[in-house]
């Protein structure tokens, strides 16, 4: 499979491939990510700049460093409960539209047992409707167990700041070494929202602001950079 | 005929991301002429605005000092047309995009460089388009001989042309191009030309607008370049 001859490549919109390209010859069909889109003639066309990337056997898709979120179906957010409408709660995911919460979506509650929630909190849930025609709506149970998996309302002493979407990704990224590096140099506990909001507890705040700053500023480094940046921070 | 076509474009600047809480900004120069936009969107709109079909655009153009006036309104209807063809409208219902011009300094040029400006923030915050908008303005000048008596040897094309070419010229003419097939988006010209010359005009401001979209995906390239592979 020659496809990987277009992992990395660089694109802006307007840029056209042909499904019936050489690079596609055994594939019949390919799933576009988001970025691309098609024209009439069944012609892949960019819509995003970034680095196009491709994944065995038939995905595409463009990485973008995008600051707005768009909902994606089965992503994890964070968002900012900001009211109250009867069962269910506004929840602010930096989208063009506010999420539904409904109260019963949260582990353990029923009618009576109503889960204490005001506005401001903080909560970690996954989107289980995503549409560009409705209001996406959240959830706090994981769909595959039934149980709350880590979401829900996040308390404690931390901090909530917004980083770019494709930092959000990279960090989250396997290949990345900034959060392991980091953690085995300082303990703290991170959450990270595909929504570029990232909740962060620490023992203190310096350590929060510090662990922030690094976080933020890592946004153009290569992981080369990051090691760099680190030793110069702990060393 | 005295064709200018080996011009440089000037000295062509873009930083990208230069506002801190816009979705998307971009500082662009071309020559002297500098301006900055910043963009927001898809984001949430008022009921009365909103279009549920597709996204609504609004463009805000402001002069470097005064209040917007009857050129600035032109200006922004022009951006505001020019966006709407381009960005995917459809692929956001119920939202609206809202694009901030301003100009920081007008050196001649400014429609081109405020389009080229308007595509750069587009684009770094990652909004769904058809292709990227290109604008180049070329302005004619024609000497006037003693005889009063006009020859085609007289005539002279000017590619991004400064204040002083612009006032020095009989006719402006400012092509949109779109930046996959330089098709021609939209185009604005003002001053008396004849067919051929306007002509000759767009054949020169698509060899231009070449040269612009090569800038446009070298800076996309900088930017993206740390990307983890």
């Amino acid at each position: 499979m020659t496809g990987n001859l277009l992992d990395g490549k660089i694109v802006v919109p307007g840029d056209v491939f042909s499904a019936a390209d050489e690079n596609f010859k055994l594939v019949n069909k390919i799933k576009l990510g988001p970025g691309l889109t098609t024209n009439q003639a069944q012609k892949i066309i960019v819509c995003k700049s970034g680095t196009l990337r491709y994944k065995s056997p038939d995905t595409l898709w463009v990485d973008c460093h995008q600051q707005r979120y768009i909902p994606s179906k089965g992503e994890n957010v964070i968002g900012v409960i900001t009211s109250r409408q009867g069962d269910f709660y506004k929840v602010d995911i930096g989208a063009s539209d506010q999420a539904v919460l409904n109260c019963m979506s949260f582990e353990g509650a029923s009618k009576r047992n109503r889960p204490n929630v005001s506005n401001g909190d903080v909560v970690f849930g996954q989107l289980i409707v995503a549409n560009k025609d409705v209001e996406p709506e959240l959830s706090c149970i994981d769909p595959s167990s039934g149980k709350a998996n880590g979401m829900g309302i996040l308390s404690g002493d931390g901090i909530l700041f917004t980083i770019s979407l494709n930092l959000g990704r990279k960090l989250l990224s396997p290949d990345c070494v900034l959060l392991p590096e980091l953690g085995s140099h300082v303990s703290f506990e991170i959450i990270i929202g595909l929504n570029g909001k990232v909740a962060l507890f620490c023992k203190s705040a310096q350590q929060s602001v510090c662990i922030m700053n690094l976080i933020k500023a890592t946004e153009y480094m290569s992981n080369t950079d990051i090691m760099k940046a680190l030793n110069k921070q702990f060393f | 005929m005295d064709l200018n076509s080996s011009l440089p474009l000037g000295n062509l600047q873009c930083e990208q991301k230069v506002l801190k809480n816009t979705d998307g900004s971009a500082m662009y120069t071309a020559g002297e002429t500098n301006v900055l936009v910043g963009v927001y969107g898809p984001a949430d709109c008022k009921e009365s605005k909103q279009d549920v079909k597709q996204a609504v655009v609004e463009v805000n153009f402001r002069p470097k000092i005064g209040i917007p006036g009857v050129a600035e309104k032109y200006m922004e209807k022009f951006v505001c047309k020019i966006c709407e063809s381009v960005i995917l409208r459809s692929f956001h219902p119920r939202t609206a995009f809202s694009v901030i011009v301003q100009v920081m300094q007008d050196q001649g040029s400014l429609l081109s460089c405020a389009i080229n400006a308007v595509s750069m923030a587009l684009q770094d915050a990652g909004i769904s388009m058809r292709c990227m908008p290109v604008a180049v303005t070329v302005a004619l000048q024609k000497k006037e001989k003693e005889d009063n008596e006009m020859k085609d040897d007289s005539k002279k094309f000017v590619i991004s042309p400064s204040t002083k070419d612009e006032e020095e010229s009989v006719a402006i003419a400012t092509f949109v191009f779109d930046s996959a097939q330089y098709d021609s988006i939209s185009a604005y010209a003002c001053g008396p030309m004849t067919s051929d010359e306007y002509r000759e005009c767009l054949r020169l401001a698509k060899e231009a607008s070449k040269h612009i979209v090569r800038f446009f995906r070298d800076s996309v390239s900088r930017k993206v370049s740390t990307d983890i592979r």
